[in-house]
């Protein structure tokens, strides 16, 4: 019986088949709402509304040739990004999304460690196309993980920490996700940290996500995509496919931790209204997210970093140290 | 309903899911189109392998821009006092390493432990 829920959530739901679908609508809504921004009126043509124009994108490029330059790798590309996709779809067994979730006594630990290999993945796999802007847009990737990772780790490690304190959550994501509407209120420490930890967990947030003003790896008027300049076909849809899907798990982890999960509606009583409650929450994350990517301007590689320590990595830790006094 | 392990069989278990997720989505959605529509349409031509910059080939070695140059370059530029004060006083280029930066972590992880005690 175990086997059998784990390999429906992996494929089915909130695994491979749901992230798919998710995918589609996401971009349709990201297009579509970056497009009503600058006065357009974005895709239409393809099924209602144009909701089924992202499905066309996919398939197009998924049944062109696979092309590479004579100096890429085959293989590493494609396996890298195969390999970021499935770790995404395994870090949602361990969310309240999963009917039947796993968990264990600091499989937080486990979490973090699996949403840094996506970002990974996809630097990897943009390492195995040699070029000069793809190798600029790569050390700027780098720079920006290194910066950006930290901050959004420190910051989800606060609710996990104050859970663990106060609700015995021993260190689990899971756990900590199912009483994160009372992380606010546990202490007068406990609120500041969290409050901080909020806003240092969305820049983080922003910054792995390369939400303008933290573009500058793609920038595409200036190093042309940067890590995806020399894809296309299959492989671009491969990436593409990590890319979005980060934009889909990672503010679904901000929402379950800084947003109360589920609540009002307890996900465990009743599992279909805390998956809706939790979805209408991450919607609003990611319309703001579209929101502020279509009106920022791009930062200069060094000017994002620096962003990112001054401001993002000072407040986590901040909220740290609170919490850990607390 | 959920299903308690303990931390390292929970590892074990999400490396599998993992893996095998990787795997169907290998071969379910790179490899099944590729064979049923893209291998259908690839012709060879020399030109298409080719690394054009503005209708010319750049020369090989560009083909390698250093990545670890461009990282330090951009750390560099956007911690500059930092760094100027760290060339002058250390009297070595060891920011330019990686080790550095493993260093940095490995100090924060222990200001950490002693903070949790």
């Amino acid at each position: 019986m175990i086997v059998v829920d784990i390999l429906l959530q992996l494929l089915v739901f909130p695994g491979l088949l749901f992230m798919i679908a998710m995918v589609i609508f996401t971009q349709w809504y990201w297009r579509k709402a970056s497009a009503r921004m600058a006065f357009r009126r974005g895709p239409t043509r393809t099924g209602p509304v144009g909701l089924l124009q992202p499905l066309a994108d996919f398939f197009k490029l998924l049944m062109k040739e696979d092309a590479t330059t004579r100096i890429a790798s085959k293989y590493i590309p494609v396996i890298a990004a195969s390999l970021g996709v499935g770790s995404l779809i395994a870090v949602l067994l361990l969310t309240p999304l999963s009917y039947a979730p796993l968990y264990a006594p600091y499989d937080s630990i486990i979490l973090f460690y699996f949403l840094v290999w996506t970002s990974l993945s996809i630097a990897l796999a943009a390492l195995g196309t040699p070029n000069p802007y793809t190798n600029i847009g790569i050390g700027r990737y780098l720079a920006l993980l290194v910066s950006a990772e930290p901050v959004l780790i420190a910051s989800f490690l606060v609710p996990i920490i104050v859970a663990s304190k106060a609700f015995g959550a021993q260190y689990s994501f899971y756990l900590t996700s199912l009483v994160s509407i009372n992380l606010w209120t546990v202490n007068p420490a406990a609120t500041i940290a969290m409050i901080l930890a909020f806003i240092a967990g969305f820049i983080g947030l922003m910054g792995v996500l390369m939400i303008k003003p933290f573009d500058f790896p793609e920038a595409e008027t200036e190093i042309y995509w940067g890590i995806f300049t020399e894809y296309g076909g299959p492989r671009l849809a491969m990436l593409f496919f990590v890319h979005f899907m980060e934009k889909i798990v990672f503010p679904i982890l901000f929402v379950l931790l800084f947003l109360g999960g589920a609540a009002p509606v307890s996900i465990v009583e009743n599992y279909w209204l805390g998956i809706i409650v939790v979805l209408v929450k991450y919607f609003i994350v990611f319309t703001v997210l579209c929101l502020i990517d279509t009106m920022m301007p791009r930062y200069r590689p060094d000017q994002g970093v620096k962003f990112l320590w001054k401001y993002g990595l000072t407040l986590a830790v901040l909220a740290l140290i609170a919490v850990i006094l607390s | 309903m959920a299903y308690m392990f303990d931390v390292f069989s929970l590892i074990v278990i999400v490396s599998g899911l993992m893996a095998l997720g990787g795997f169907v989505v290998y071969f379910g959605l790179f490899m099944l189109f590729k064979k049923r529509f893209g291998e259908k349409i690839t012709y060879h031509d020399p030109v298409k392998e080719d690394i054009v910059m503005c209708g010319e080939e750049p020369p090989s070695e560009e083909f390698i821009v250093p990545i670890t140059r461009v990282f330090v370059d951009v750390m560099t530029r956007a911690f500059r006092r930092a760094f100027k004060t760290i060339m002058e006083t250390a009297g070595s280029n060891i920011v330019q390493d990686w080790f550095f930066y493993m260093l940095l972590v490995l100090i924060a992880l222990i200001i950490i432990s002693i903070l949790v005690g």
